[in-house]
């Protein structure tokens, strides 16, 4: 319920601002925009039943409305679902507003999807030539998902655009473990590796920035930070059944580019992360994340193959080298069709290996997902 | 002499038909008259958002039931009425912002455009224009 009433006082706000401020000839605009997803997934997961490694079903479904009741103002809401969304309130991945002094500087309050990298852009399937999100989006452990807060940004040029964004206020480090109908990829990709492991959803403090520069959108070029007191759960030292909340700060770095060549798209992401527990003295704790993703797609009309690489390495000791090759088809705007594959490898070391000799571990693991976007 | 007069109308009819059936159009008291197919495109797609003299540009889409939509669609971005739609549902996702606004009808584009100085769009060859500037396509 406290959560509802922000977007309540939001919306009041905005509504009694339109009232405030006299209206010229603009007339108010409303849009919306969505999309469902049919998938059918395989994975040769050897802990997960023979049944259970196959699965066909809904995916993903988003809505979004815009309002814009003057010029300057906006009022944006975008629900969605996937398999590990399970509250309404994750169901909410943006809802704010925003009001544009210019183009150099607009304020806004709400909820936004983080808005460092240019993979929060592959959140929602229409954008996203393949069927999987990126190792970097659906992980946590690097940056949040969304932050609850204000935000400002900005942008300034003609052909060559220097840009930037800045958000403080409330995060929640994990909103979901599992992304898909087998729910391995996410977080969960380390649940069926290896066995069950609860995740952990909890509210922090933080900020995020970014300054991006755009040549003709032909090259872009951006650099991200993220910085936020969070919650470390760990193993009681006397107690390992109970897992303590050890607090936290957590800092991230990362660096993005695109280019585009002609047909062909290339565009790469690397991301550095600590978390340190701040108790002071021996009983700290430090954690050391790391990220990599790259994706080359030519664009050759309604058809677009691509290839992909995701490295991860948000698990001590237990790293994700993940390869991926498809194509999405778009024959008309209605409808976008995607197909690929990809390969999982778990690159532990092999002194980690032994000390899983009670589980059984996969090295890695195959999967097959062909997928129906309908937009609307 | 046969020949070359066939080949010669065979041209002329092949001209006709590919001559764009739209027009562009801006308010009476705009500085401009003419404007090339890529400045257009920036228009129409929001990544051109100010004239030359600094005041604020608004482009006018007609509802896609037109055939006129994906004629212009086609000419001007070089793409199809979906492909555009895709590139604003990748827009609105994306945060970036909204599409530009869709009229109904011809009438409304031009009654707007007639009331709103800096707006631009498009409507068929044939529709009174009254009002409103034409814009020469370069």
């Amino acid at each position: 319920m406290k959560k509802l009433s922000r977007f309540y006082v939001i919306a009041l706000f905005a509504f009694t601002l339109s009232n405030v401020v006299a209206q010229n000839e603009w007339e108010p605009e409303f849009f919306t925009t969505g999309y469902v997803v049919t998938q059918f997934e395989y994975g040769d997961i050897q802990n997960f039943d023979e049944r259970d490694r196959y699965a066909l079903g809904l995916s993903e479904a988003a809505f979004s409305a815009s309002y814009l009741p003057l010029e300057n103002l906006e009022i944006k809401g975008t629900f969605l679902y996937r398999p590990g969304v399970e509250t309404v309130e994750s169901a909410i991945v943006e809802a704010y507003s925003t009001w544009k002094f210019s183009e150099k500087f607009k304020v806004g309050l709400g909820r936004y999807l983080t808005p460092m990298s240019p993979t929060n852009h592959y959140f929602y399937a229409p954008l996203n030539n393949s069927s999987t999100l990126p190792l970097l989006i659906n992980h946590h452990l690097l940056f949040p998902q969304s932050f609850d807060g204000v935000k400002i940004s900005g942008e300034t040029g003609s052909s060559i655009k220097f840009g930037y964004t800045g958000i403080v206020g409330e995060y929640s480090t994990v909103g979901h473990s599992t992304t898909d109908l087998l729910e391995f990829q996410g977080q969960g990709e380390f649940v069926a590796s290896i066995g069950a492991i609860e995740s952990v959803d909890y509210r922090a403090l933080g900020m995020a920035v970014r300054a991006s520069l755009n040549v003709n959108d032909v090259f872009k070029l951006g650099a991200n930070y993220f910085f936020g007191n969070s919650i470390t759960p760990f193993p009681n030292a006397d107690d390992r059944s109970i897992t303590d909340q050890l607090d936290s700060k957590q800092s991230t770095v990362g660096v993005d580019v695109f280019v585009e060549l002609g047909k062909l798209n290339l565009r790469s992401e690397y991301w550095y992360g600590e978390k340190h527990t701040n108790k002071g003295g021996a009983d700290d704790y430090a954690f050391y994340n790391e990220g990599f993703y790259t994706e080359a797609s030519l664009n050759m009309g309604k058809l677009t193959p691509f290839v992909k690489y995701d490295y991860l390495d948000d698990m001590p000791q237990i790293p994700i080298n993940k390869y991926t090759a498809g194509v999405s088809f778009r024959p008309i705007f209605q409808t976008l069709f995607k197909a690929e594959y990809g390969y999982y490898a778990f690159n532990t070391s092999s002194s980690f290996k032994e000390m899983l000799t009670s589980v059984d571990f996969q090295d890695n693991v195959n999967l097959i997902i062909l997928s129906a976007v309908i937009s609307f | 002499m046969k020949t070359l007069l066939y080949i010669g109308l065979f041209v002329l009819v092949s001209f006709a038909a590919s001559a764009q059936n739209y027009q562009v159009i801006v308010n009476n008291s705009s500085a401009v008259s003419s404007i090339t197919t890529g400045d257009l495109s920036k228009i129409f797609l929001k990544k051109s958002t100010k004239w030359a003299d600094g005041s604020k540009i608004t482009p006018i889409d007609l509802s896609a039931k037109f055939s006129i939509r994906g004629d212009f669609s086609k000419g001007v971005h070089g793409k199809s009425v979906g492909a555009i739609k895709s590139y604003w549902q990748q827009y609105v996702f994306s945060g970036k912002g909204t599409p530009i606004v869709e009229k109904k009808n011809e009438a409304e584009v031009l009654e707007y455009v007639k009331n709103n100085p800096g707006s631009i769009a498009y409507v068929s060859s044939s529709a009174a224009i009254k009002g409103v500037k034409v814009v020469t396509i370069n």
